[in-house]
């Protein structure tokens, strides 16, 4: 029988890496603090936005996350992938965020100025494109949260099935199943065939 | 299944990434400094309160468990263990002295030799260490007590 793989190598040598940088966080060092946002701020911003679907608060997100990871070092164990760790603090901040706004009616406004990409081309296939990202913007906003944060992690952040069941708290079979219902009802919200949104 | 993966996924390619502003990677960065480390930080318990508690915690047990078996069960201590014999033996002559006071008192009426008369003695000597003066005995009940060399034992 064959020792560890490859890939299982890279995963403990990663683990090391990300044990040995939370360390030097819980001693207070700032130099590798600087190196933790370095790595992860754009990722965590990016999922953060999308999730809230505003960048203003993505970003107020993102940095409560860091200052979490800041004051919490000590705390981390390196069982998950530390990029694993802070994507669950950032959704955990953007669940409650989630939440007052649905008290307060203000949930889901688009914060389109900022969160879109800069478009190049003809201004009919511009419009055309821009259509495009609202309308699937729009559709993964009315997933529920759990489908939604399950997209960005599985498509936008790279994160592995079982990451992801450590972000959502939940087994592997779960997630895979969350998956695929999120997807299929993306689609089907996109291409017209659920206009009345997906249930929850 | 996997149209459906391909679609999401094209359509998520499709939104460029988010850039951080500049504002929040300098208050990111600002965070070690306007949060710097403490002492306390580096206390490896929840609460700063907690190990003391718990130790006040299991001696007030420890003190509540040793009253109650103190109570239940004595525990002799070494010394007491150790002058018992002389005790028992010493318990034993007064016996037989109060029994036959008009008998010598001597290792006759014990049933003992010269020999073990002296022997013991000596182990009372021992035993009591020279805490009781010649007081304490009634030597006139003792004729041998006028032929020792020591005015106490």
């Amino acid at each position: 029988m064959r020792g560890r793989t490859r890939k299982e190598e890279q995963v403990t040598s990663d683990h090391l890496e990300d044990k040995s940088l939370m360390e030097r966080i819980a001693r207070g060092d700032a130099g590798a603090f600087r190196d933790l946002s370095d790595q992860h701020l754009g990722a965590i911003v990016t999922f953060a936005t999308r999730l809230v679907r505003n960048q203003a608060e993505g970003e107020e997100i993102a940095q409560e996350t860091f200052l979490r990871a800041w004051q919490n070092a000590s705390k981390y164990e390196p069982r998950a992938k530390l990029s694993t760790w802070l994507h669950t603090i950032a959704r955990n901040i953007a669940i409650d965020r989630l939440r007052k706004k649905s008290r307060n009616e203000e949930a889901f406004e688009l914060d389109d100025e900022r969160d879109q990409a800069p478009l190049s081309g003809r201004p009919s296939q511009l419009l055309v494109r821009k259509q495009e990202q609202i309308g699937f913007q729009e559709a993964l906003g009315k997933l529920p949260e759990r489908q939604r944060s399950a997209i960005l992690l599985c498509h936008e952040q790279g994160l592995s099935n079982p990451e992801i069941a450590d972000v959502l708290q939940t087994s592997v079979e779960a997630t895979e199943s969350l998956l695929a219902r999120a997807r299929r009802r993306l689609r089907q919200m996109v291409e017209g065939e659920s206009p009345e949104g997906p249930s929850s | 299944m996997k149209d459906d993966e391909r679609f999401t996924q094209a359509a998520l390619d499709r939104l460029t990434p988010i850039e951080p502003s500049a504002h929040l990677r300098r208050m990111v960065a600002q965070i070690p400094l306007e949060h710097p480390r403490n002492v306390h930080s580096l206390w490896p318990f929840e609460s700063r309160f907690l190990p003391s508690l718990s130790m006040a915690a299991v001696a007030l047990f420890g003190l509540f468990v040793g009253r109650g078996l103190a109570s239940v069960v004595s525990f002799p201590s070494a010394a007491t263990q150790a002058i018992a014999p002389a005790q028992e033996v010493m318990r034993g002559s007064d016996d037989s002295f109060q029994e036959s006071p008009s008998t010598d008192w001597e290792a006759g009426a014990l049933g003992m030799l010269d020999d073990d008369a002296d022997e013991l003695d000596e182990l009372l000597i021992l035993a009591t260490a020279g805490d009781f003066s010649a007081d304490d005995w009634d030597l006139s009940q003792n004729p041998r007590a006028d032929e020792t060399d020591e005015g106490t034992f």
